[in-house]
């Protein structure tokens, strides 16, 4: 399996963070310009998914041990699973791999360990906000229990946009900006933040 | 499409409502029945069927949609201000009565007092003492920030002598959308700049609406909170606050993001305080991508965490959209006449906007969720209010229709026995002499051991109050030394740990569980004494009308579901702050063991502190329990005493009768005025018939237990 994926860590590396259902994969979808992954109104992504380009498709899980094996489908991921990998044959991933991540705080506050280790390598994190109910207690306390060097190539993803009209976008954005600003490189709603992303890449 | 039928949902709580109208009209007619004696017992039935309202709590984190869900509930679109930002701001409550005359104000806004205004602004209230307590000397710079943010806000908006307004009480004639905005909602200081209009939410603490009419059969108080997980701490803390005691609690979680941690924390610790009485509304369904598959799948998969996390409990779980069943309440020709709430884009309606028509044929859930709170709402404690008026009510017209009974009985013995010769007279009035002497000496007894039991009822409760403390008092202490020593263990064998964080939540449960005990135990021991009680009472009963096959005069049950409240339980405390504040905590001591006291000490001064509330709550929960206790036997008592005393006076007529001179016409008058007594007499026993078939009406609407029914048969 290592033979066939060669590595190349001069790709930027995007990780995709959030609570539960704020949209993560979709956006992940997004910046790969392609719908890899599935995204679901109930279930949540269970490990830490790294989506990157490939010649041929291929997907494997890479247990603790840093063992990879191949799966015929991601719902077939054994159960000691550090993360999975999905390779796809996509333009847009030529430069950049996506790590999709499972929901933050779905236990009170321990945070799953994978998440920061999926961070580390990252050059961007991008944390998920859902514009109906965005930037809540919980997301600020997560959002700071993360590494300090994570959150400062930090950038804040409004998903949803779409649900509100333009108007109110422009109000939650400016409380955004007021509440979340000092956190965060920049702020954008998720429907830019695909061109955000390969935009920003030459200054990377 | 925009059928408006179809979201009017039947009244809520038309059958408590009946049962209500039924008790109050029957109260008012048992006062001139029933005698002074009764007056205590029927005023104070007659007050709690006037003010006890039904208070439901809507709650949830911030931005579930609980403000949009109340104006869809109460069928008043745009009512309560909402807006994209976290917008309701002070804890409001609508109180909807269905009274023939308006209420005095319709709104009535208390601003902070002088001294409350300086608790939180100057430190942030209760957070900053709770911060300062885990780690001294370390003040949260965001709570700080905030603070100040909202110091400098209310000077802006309300000018640098707003101190001036603090302590006020704002009255209002009318309620207007805009008003309720100025009030209540955290305001956006451009629009507002532009329309010259005072933002006083900052410094509001609670604001009241008064609504004559609404979707609401029994008089019910809806209450919108500003909701959980709000960045805005200071907010949070207010929001928590105010989550006193309501009957029924509508948890509005989002389809969007259902049943986060955050919303598992808090229905935790709802669960503690209220089983039974939750249900869960999921809203915004219409927002959903595929509304028909995914709300039944987000549904289900809510209904399961729900039963992973609380298997002993059902809670109904309702899916749907406020803002959808707001709108289609809207007539679609008369929508200029609801002023679009502030901020809101308009809402669409044909010719307007049409991009949100998509999901219309999504339910809005509102006529599900008005069943299942008049559903709970008949298990509620305002149903076993209701039901407990009624069997006391039931009791008292029983022993009074006895008392009658008895009465006619001697007037008849004793005008038939005139009829008799001399003898047979003399013996009839004997006798009854000596039934009454005997009754009199019956109920002088119960009398005097009235005192008696009072003192009795009294020391049970110091004892029982005594015995709650100290074991409440051994829980937290050994649950503060345990979680001392674990930490002590596992930071010997494992020197690499950064943090500590103590899960209290089973120090609540085993708190609760003591504290509900302890609170049985006495509430049996009371019910053993009036077990003693009650015999006596029915010998003095079964004395006067030997023949008498009704029932009567059983021992009162208490139903379960009346419990003293645990809020105290619920308050937050120091050790439930986040891991921020822990790490903090750990990295400001050194030492071991400092680190084991000072845990040791954070978690008993805070849960000693709660211990004494939960205590006090039961004594004063006791305390009225025994004053209904003694009302009801003393009411009976004298009922009965009354009666005797009727007699008695009959007696004497007869023996004046039998003194004086024999004229017939005076003997002609005698008789006459005692046929009238005895008329009288069944007249005030056809009015307890009367009662009683009432009463029994009123208990088949309410649902009664058999036991209950029992009582009237």
């Amino acid at each position: 399996v290592r033979e066939a994926v060669p590595r190349r860590p001069s790709k930027t590396r995007i990780v995709v963070l959030g609570e539960s259902n704020s949209g993560k994969t979709a956006l992940v979808n997004a910046i790969a310009g392609a719908q890899v992954l599935t995204p679901s109104p109930v279930a949540h992504t269970a490990h830490p998914t790294v989506v990157a380009h490939a010649a041929r498709p291929f997907l494997a899980a890479e247990t603790s041990d840093r063992k990879r094996v191949r799966l015929a489908s991601l719902d077939d991921a054994p159960d000691d699973v550090r993360r999975l990998h999905v390779w796809v044959r996509e333009p847009a991933l030529q430069t950049l791999t996506v790590i999709d991540t499972p929901a933050l705080g779905v236990t009170d506050e321990d945070t799953d360990a994978r998440i920061p280790a999926a961070c580390r390598t990252a050059d961007l994190a991008i944390w998920c906000t859902p514009a109906m109910q965005a930037w809540k207690a919980s997301e600020v306390r997560m959002w700071n229990l993360l590494p300090r060097r994570v959150r400062a190539r930090g950038i804040l993803a409004v998903t949803f946009a779409d649900l509100i009209s333009e108007a109110d976008l422009d109000r939650l954005m400016a409380r955004l900006h007021r509440d979340a600003g000092p956190l965060f490189r920049q702020i954008v709603p998720a429907s830019a933040c695909a061109d955000f992303v390969r935009r920003s890449m030459a200054s990377l | 499409l925009l059928d408006q039928d179809s979201e009017r949902h039947e009244l809520i709580g038309l059958r408590l409502e009946e049962a209500r109208v039924r008790l109050l009209a029957l109260v008012e007619r048992l006062g001139g029945l029933l005698g002074d004696h009764a007056m205590p017992l029927l005023d104070a039935a007659d007050k709690q069927l006037m003010e006890r309202s039904c208070r439901i709590a809507v709650i949830g984190q911030i931005k579930a949609g609980k403000s949009t869900f109340i104006n869809a509930l109460a069928q008043r679109p745009g009512f309560l201000p909402t807006d994209i930002n976290p917008w309701t701001a002070v804890v409001t409550a609508l109180h909807f009565r269905n009274s023939p005359t308006r209420p005095e104000h319709a709104a009535m806004f208390h601003l902070f007092s002088a001294d409350e205004w300086k608790e939180l602004a100057e430190g942030g209230g209760r957070l900053r003492e709770l911060t300062e307590r885990l780690v001294p000397g370390f003040q949260p710079d965001l709570l700080r920030a905030q603070v100040d943010v909202m110091r400098k806000r209310a000077e802006a908006r309300l000018g640098a002598k707003f101190g001036e307004l603090l302590g006020q009480c704002h009255q209002f004639e009318t309620v207007t959308p805009e008003l309720l905005a100025d009030y209540v909602s955290a305001g956006d200081d451009r629009a507002y700049a532009a329309n010259g209009r005072r933002l006083y939410s900052d410094i509001t603490r609670s604001a009241d609406i008064y609504i004559n009419d609404g979707p609401f059969a029994y008089p019910v108080t809806l209450i919108d909170t500003p909701g959980t997980n709000d960045p805005f701490l200071v907010r949070d803390e207010i929001t928590r606050r105010s989550l006193e005691n309501p009957d029924i609690y509508v948890f509005v979680i989002s389809a969007l993001q259902p049943l986060s941690a955050a919303d598992i924390y808090m229905l935790r610790l709802l669960n503690g305080l209220h089983k039974d009485r939750i249900v869960v509304f999921i809203n915004r369904t219409d927002q959903l991508p595929n509304p028909a598959i995914d709300a039944p799948a987000i549904k289900s998969a809510v209904e399961k965490r729900l039963r992973l996390e609380f298997p002993a409990l059902d809670i109904p779980v309702v899916c749907g959209s406020a803002w959808l069943g707001s709108m289609k309440l809207q007539p679609s020709g008369a929508a200029q006449g609801v002023p679009p709430p502030l901020g809101k884009a308009p809402l669409p309606f044909p010719g307007t906007d049409v991009t949100r028509i998509g999901p219309m044929h999504v339910s809005s859930g509102m006529r599900e969720i008005a069943a299942v709170i008049t559903k709970l709402m008949a298990s509620s404690s305002i149903a076993m209010l209701l039901r407990q008026i009624t069997v006391c009510l039931a009791e008292l017209v029983r022993s009074a229709e006895v008392t009658d009974r008895a009465e006619l009985q001697s007037i008849r013995e004793l005008l038939e026995a005139r009829r008799h010769e001399w003898a047979t007279r003399q013996a009839a009035m004997t006798e009854e002499q000596r039934s009454l002497v005997a009754f009199e000496q019956r109920a002088n007894q119960l009398e005097e051991s009235f005192a008696g039991i009072k003192t009795h009822f009294n020391d049970l409760i110091t004892s029982a109050t005594h015995i709650l403390h100290s074991r409440l008092c051994t829980i937290v202490r050994d649950f503060a030394e345990g979680e001392a020593v674990t930490m002590l263990d596992i930071l010997r064998r494992d020197p690499k740990q950064r943090s500590w964080r103590a899960d209290v939540l089973p120090l609540r449960e085993q708190m609760q569980a003591a504290y509900l005990a302890s609170f049985e135990q006495a509430a049996s021991d009371f019910a053993r004494v009036e077990q003693f009680l009650y015999p006596q009472l029915k010998v003095i009963v079964s004395s006067l009308l030997p023949d008498y096959r009704g029932n009567l005069l059983e021992v009162p049950a208490w139903s379960p579901g009346a419990r003293p409240s645990i809020a105290p339980l619920t308050d937050k405390v120091a050790v439930d702050l986040g891991s921020t504040w822990w790490r903090q905590w750990f990295a400001a001591r050194r030492d071991l063991d400092e680190r084991a006291e000072h845990l040791r000490h954070l978690i008993e001064s805070d849960f000693l502190r709660i211990a004494g509330e939960l205590v006090q709550e039961a004594e004063s929960q006791l305390k009225q329990r025994v004053d209904y206790i003694l009302h009801r036997i003393n009411a009976i008592s004298m009922g009965l005493k009354t009666g005797i005393a009727r007699r008695r006076a009959n007696l004497d007529r007869e023996y004046g009768l039998l003194d004086g001179p024999h004229d017939d016409q005076r003997l002609a008058r005698f008789e006459h005025e005692q046929a009238e007594r005895a008329q009288e007499c069944m007249r005030r026993q056809e009015a307890c018939s009367a009662a009683l078939r009432e009463l029994s009406y009123v208990l088949d609407v309410l649902d009664a237990s058999p036991a209950e029914s029992r009582l009237l048969q």
